[in-house]
């Protein structure tokens, strides 16, 4: 009976896919250029926190819960900057771009290693430098389309 | 049709009562790029009243493509927007495509996952 249910319902229900609806294949550095930002910007703002004086409780609460959220944010964006670079490096690079970029995987290796400092750390030189190696990950992606794809930040 | 989460148990009551007020709507999912979550053909109940929070599976209109309706995970939040994906990323397009969604194009989080109970001979 249930089953029966089931089917009258399935005739009603609105279909949402979760396939593949346009050509797979599709990758862009871009999803990793953006969450790197976010990193870089949230490190930043870590470093501009003052800290306000400590007996005054209310600004004390504020402070730490715009650190923490801070904090979160930086992490959060660290590791999907991680998988967005590792899925271009997995996914897209064959082994003829390896030959024509020798060292591509010590760019990726390095790139995945500065997320990992970048989400532990909260240094801005890192964060900077995090920016580019995904710049120079755009510039080869880009070269192996044959494309001339300007380094364009979202965040100026 | 068995519920595939414990959890979601314990919310039936709740959510049959907000489908029936019109704050829930049912969708019947098809392709696999939510695997091993959600499969083709399972009716999943919507939450229309509520954000989708990072970690949920969502339901959107798809931001470049009118029309179509995506079943995702949702990976992260900004402002006013979400960031889409696929739980097996080979399979599926998302935010990695189409970019962030703004806010007004999802329908919100699943509630409610609903399996077919197949017979043992079907």
């Amino acid at each position: 009976m249930l089953n029966q249910i089931f089917d009258k319902l399935s005739d009603k229900a609105t279909e949402a896919e979760a396939h593949c609806d346009g050509p797979c294949g599709i990758y862009d550095p871009a999803s990793a250029r953006v969450a790197g930002e976010a990193v870089r910007s949230m490190t930043k703002k870590l470093l501009a926190l003052t800290p306000p004086d400590s007996s005054d409780a209310e600004a004390m609460v504020r402070y730490h819960n715009t650190m923490s959220r801070y904090i979160a944010i930086k992490e959060e964006q660290a590791e999907i900057t991680k998988r967005e670079l590792l899925i271009l490096w997995t996914d897209y690079f064959k082994p003829p771009h390896l030959a024509k970029y020798p060292d591509l995987h010590t760019i990726f290796w390095e790139a995945a290693k500065l997320c990992s400092s970048c989400k532990v750390e909260v240094s801005a030189q890192h964060a900077d430098e995090l920016m580019a190696t995904i710049e120079k990950i755009h510039g080869i992606f880009w070269e192996t389309k044959g494309r001339e794809v300007t380094w364009t930040l979202a965040g100026g | 049709m068995i519920p595939v989460a414990l959890k979601q148990r314990r919310r039936l009551p709740r959510d049959l009562i907000a489908w029936a007020l019109g704050r829930r709507r049912l969708f019947k999912v098809q392709g696999e790029s939510m695997a091993p979550q959600l499969r083709p053909g399972d009716l999943v109940l919507v939450d229309l009243r509520t954000a989708a929070r990072p970690g949920s599976i969502a339901v959107s209109r798809h931001p470049v493509k009118p029309g179509t309706t995506v079943i995702k995970r949702v990976l992260s939040r900004g402002e006013h927007t979400v960031w889409l994906g696929s739980d097996d990323p080979l399979v599926g397009t998302d935010s990695r495509h189409f970019g962030s969604v703004p806010d007004r194009l999802v329908y919100g989080p699943v509630r409610q996952i609903w399996r077919r109970h197949s017979p043992p001979n079907a």
